[in-house]
């Protein structure tokens, strides 16, 4: 009954962390609800900090990747599912942008820029502008906080930063976006 | 702690498609992530910069200069 509501979807809905344990038992299907569940978010994140579609494609496969080799890593107790997949998506992320950006400096004529084809508004373009202006540290408290609904808990966790260095960095950064979109700068803040 | 709605109106503007794509890697980009997985890096990256890079790349080609100079003489 219980893999039979699994294999078709519904009616029963489960949660993350019901997934997940499903997942640790052996059963495949779960990790492709939750592959379903998590696909876009976590393009999503990686593609609005790094604005590169085929790293943001490789750092989801490669986070589904690490948690099927780390099931049994993860444990309900200690936190959200969400979190840890945010976490992995982001070490990973950042692992990776440090070799580029190392191979870029050591041997920058084999680094090419990648074209950039943007048919996006006007509008779309700006906030595009401004959250890859934002210093790396800003950028990513700014994205988990309002694309993701994550609390600044949740962010500490992920970045494995303390809470007042999150509230400082997402402050820094929605004063920031005020100053450019001509907003009062003495707005609620964080 | 409530989010800021302002700023929540700007950034719902930028909006991102998500394409589709398997869990798994092809072979092939499995194969490329094992040619191009960043090696354990032999020298300190702190030590690496241009000078060395350039000391590395110019000392072979004094070295065979110094070297022919000494078997012409």
């Amino acid at each position: 009954m219980y893999l039979k509501e699994l294999k078709s979807g519904g009616p029963m809905s489960f949660t993350d962390e019901e997934l997940m344990l499903q997942f640790q038992n052996g059963h495949v299907e779960a990790l492709e609800k939750l592959y379903e569940r998590y696909r876009a978010p976590l393009y999503r994140f990686v593609y609005r900090y790094s604005q590169d579609d085929q790293l943001s494609k490789d750092i989801v496969q490669d986070t589904f990747l690490k948690l099927q080799q780390k099931k049994y890593y993860f444990s309900p107790e200690r936190g959200k599912l969400k979190t840890y997949l945010f976490q992995i998506a982001y070490n990973t992320m950042v692992t990776k942008l440090k070799a580029k950006a190392r191979w870029r400096r050591l041997l920058p004529f084999l680094y090419k820029e990648p074209p950039v084809f943007n048919f996006s508004s006007e509008e779309k373009m700006d906030v595009e502008r401004v959250i890859r202006s934002l210093p790396e540290g800003q950028r990513v408290v700014l994205l988990l906080y309002y694309y993701h609904d994550l609390s600044q808990h949740e962010i500490a966790k992920i970045l494995n930063i303390p809470l007042g260095t999150v509230k400082s960095r997402l402050h820094h950064a929605i004063q920031r976006i005020r100053k450019e979109w001509g907003m009062k700068t003495d707005g609620k803040g964080s | 702690m409530e989010k800021d709605r302002e700023i929540q109106e700007i950034l719902e503007k930028y909006s991102v498609d998500v394409p589709y794509f398997p869990m798994k890697k092809t072979k092939m980009d499995q194969i490329a992530d094992w040619l191009f997985h960043a090696a354990s890096y032999p020298i300190p990256e702190h030590k690496v910069n241009f000078h060395l890079m350039y000391l590395f790349q110019v000392t072979p080609i004094v070295f065979s200069l110094m070297v022919s100079v000494w078997m012409i003489l």
